[in-house]
């Protein structure tokens, strides 16, 4: 064939292109204070539950009668609750469980929405129709009532409480893997992929799935604030992790009993699990505005 | 339908259509005597909140194994559908499409499962697309999305899917193979992302290549290299063309026989250099005519078919172009002409076959 026509190589390597890209995503993150904020919270809270033990001054376990409801001191920054426990080391060590709680949710909750919400919208029609009115079923139940329902059957324990907070933001996923699955089955590229023979299960893994990546990734990091709130709301009410093992659910929980004569005993855990849903919300915002050209000004 | 000499007759010297993967392509030999598709009686029709929109009407037409042919119409024509409809590609949901047979290769495509429909696309029927920006994945690279072609259809490994993606590469000219590999679509021009698309669609060296519209979004300067190297892949391999287009322009240089639809139907078809030169239905003619042209007219206004083309929700008597025809007599209005032979291979549908100069 004829060399006659060959594209001048393009001057800008990959890298270069590369290193522009992710420095562009990291400036907007850097530019704005408030997802700033966000991103540092979020990382020194994941931080705290990954060195809990490390970080802890005290076994958050160790009981000690002589020791009951000291107020903040250097030993014990936030005091000990009713046996004596340092309460500093039960947050700290809540971190770790109210996390994994609310990663591994979001994880499921991923997963299982992004399954169904693709199916529901590339297939369409029954398939469609289907999936996503067993969402809406799903969605009509408020979602401490299912949560409290499910505990109740599947009983209390770390694994199920990751099941059942990621069962119940099954919805949310689907619905926006669907809404994205359906913008971007029109793209011509996954009409090319079908003109070049590729199956349905392949066009949804290489085509669509990385494609919609970007506002699962908002929709993630917004739940893992819902699911902390959540898992604190279901171990209050005794139906999600059990003593002795702290969470921040629990640890409110525990204080309430003694909130007139001891209020920091539901203020300080309140304080951090508030700070951690803040960070988290400020970071999804945050990478809702990178991951989204629409709202970028 | 009986072939000429001329058509496709540059073929038989072919000495790369030997180099060919054995077993890919038949390597082409001497004057096309089989058709690599026939379609009959082919009818689109879209529904749409209880009506139904005509976009494709009977519409019949054949290539040859190795000829190019050029599908020319205006916008809404029904050039694309008609296309998409052949390789089952419209959305079952709104889309009717009939048709007495569509005879690709010797499977009937109306009736062939999807599985074995899947099977063909891609690697004996391939598709290019107008915009090459938005035919690729933004996010995979260029070799990925080639390599996805092979190992799909050919079962090879992916070192082997590199090694075959490297000389796919060259062969529609983009140098520097291995960073070219690594590169995301965004890193391309638009015209190297024509030949990357042209790359993916003749992975597989298929028997027919549908372009539809290759060049409308390239620039004029891209345009020609990209119609110059189909040109040649297609010489290269055999394969035949069907080449979608409502630039008559670069069909003159490339197509052997050109088909011009008017409303979802089939108006003239014949030997390119007669359909455009002594063009035999008005709306040809009236395309022809409205090209502007350096030569001529200068001063002067810029020929135009008057009124517009009909609304395709409405059923027609008559023929569809009437209306706007400066020819029309009454009969026109009350009885569809139907495809009737004005010389050898050549037709036009109309009940007056004007025979003037463009």
């Amino acid at each position: 064939m004829s060399q006659s026509v060959i594209d001048e190589p393009i001057s800008v390597s990959r890298a270069q292109v590369r290193s522009q890209r992710h420095n562009a995503w990291f400036e907007l993150i850097l530019r704005s204070p408030a997802s700033m904020a966000g991103l540092l919270i979020a990382i020194a809270a994941i931080g705290i539950g990954l060195f809990a033990n490390i970080l802890a001054p005290h076994d958050y376990a160790a009981v000690d009668v002589t020791q009951r409801f000291l107020p903040p001191s250097l030993g014990h920054p936030f005091g000990t609750d009713e046996f004596g426990r340092d309460l500093l080391s039960r947050v700290i060590f809540g971190a770790r469980t109210s996390l994994i709680v609310a990663l591994s949710s979001t994880l499921v909750g991923a997963t299982l929405g992004v399954v169904l919400g693709v199916t529901a919208g590339y297939f369409g029609r029954a398939s469609d129709e289907a999936i996503m009115r067993l969402m809406d079923i799903m969605l009509a139940f408020p979602s401490i009532v299912l949560g409290i329902a499910l505990a109740t059957v599947l009983g209390p324990s770390i694994s199920n409480l990751a099941l059942i907070i990621g069962f119940i933001q099954i919805p949310a996923f689907a619905r926006v893997a669907r809404s994205s699955t359906l913008v971007v089955k029109a793209q011509e590229y996954v009409v090319a992929a079908r003109t070049l023979g590729q199956s349905n299960a392949g066009i949804m893994i290489r085509h669509v799935v990385p494609n919609i990546l970007g506002p699962l990734v908002v929709l993630a990091s917004l739940t893992v604030p819902g699911a902390i709130v959540t898992e604190a709301a279901l171990s209050f009410l005794g139906l999600g992790v059990q003593p002795p093992t702290p969470s921040w659910g629990n640890l409110v929980f525990d204080g309430t009993r003694f909130i007139y004569s001891y209020p920091l005993l539901v203020a300080l855990p309140g304080i951090v699990l508030s700070i951690a849903v803040l960070g988290f919300n400020l970071l999804g915002d945050g990478l809702r505005d990178v991951l989204d050209p629409r709202s970028r000004r | 339908m009986c072939w000429t000499l001329e058509v496709g007759g540059d073929y038989r010297h072919s000495q790369a259509s030997r180099r060919m993967l054995s077993g890919v392509t038949p390597a082409y030999q001497g004057t096309p005597r089989h058709s690599v598709l026939r379609v009959e009686n082919l009818s689109v029709d879209f529904i749409r909140g209880g009506l139904g929109l005509h976009a494709v009407r009977q519409l019949s037409y054949e290539i040859g194994v190795g000829e190019a042919v050029a599908l020319v119409g205006e916008s809404g024509s029904g050039k694309t559908v008609s296309a998409l409809a052949v390789l089952r590609l419209l959305p079952s949901r709104t889309a009717r499409v009939s048709a007495t047979s569509i005879d690709f290769d010797g499977n009937d495509l109306t009736r062939l499962a999807d599985s074995e429909l899947r099977k063909l696309r891609g690697y004996r029927v391939s598709m290019v697309f107008q915009d090459p920006l938005s035919s690729l994945n933004p996010l995979m690279t260029i070799g990925q999305q080639i390599s996805e072609v092979l190992t799909t259809h050919l079962g090879l490994s992916d070192s082997q899917a590199a090694v075959r993606t490297q000389q796919l590469l060259d062969m529609v000219g983009i140098a520097g193979h291995s960073r070219r590999m690594r590169s995301y679509p965004h890193e391309f021009s638009g015209g190297m992302r024509q030949r990357v698309m042209i790359a993916m669609a003749l992975a597989c060296r298929p028997a027919l290549l549908i372009a539809d519209e290759p060049t409308t979004a390239l620039d004029v300067t891209v345009q020609a290299q990209i119609m110059e190297l189909l040109a040649n892949l297609r010489k290269e391999f055999g394969m035949a063309v069907l080449l979608i287009t409502h630039d008559i322009g670069i069909v003159a240089g490339f197509a052997d026989r050109t088909l011009v639809m008017y409303s979802g139907r089939l108006v003239e078809s014949g030997p390119t250099e007669n359909v455009l030169a002594h063009p035999r239905h008005p709306y040809t003619l009236g395309l022809l005519r409205s090209i502007p042209r350096v030569d001529r007219n200068r001063r002067g206004e810029l020929p135009s078919i008057r009124g517009m083309p009909p609304n395709p929700y409405d059923a027609i008597p008559g023929c569809a172009f009437a209306p706007r025809c400066a020819w029309a007599i009454p009969q026109c209005h009350v009885s569809s002409p139907a495809l009737e032979a004005v010389g050898t291979d050549w037709a036009a549908a109309c009940w007056v076959k004007p025979n003037e100069a463009v």
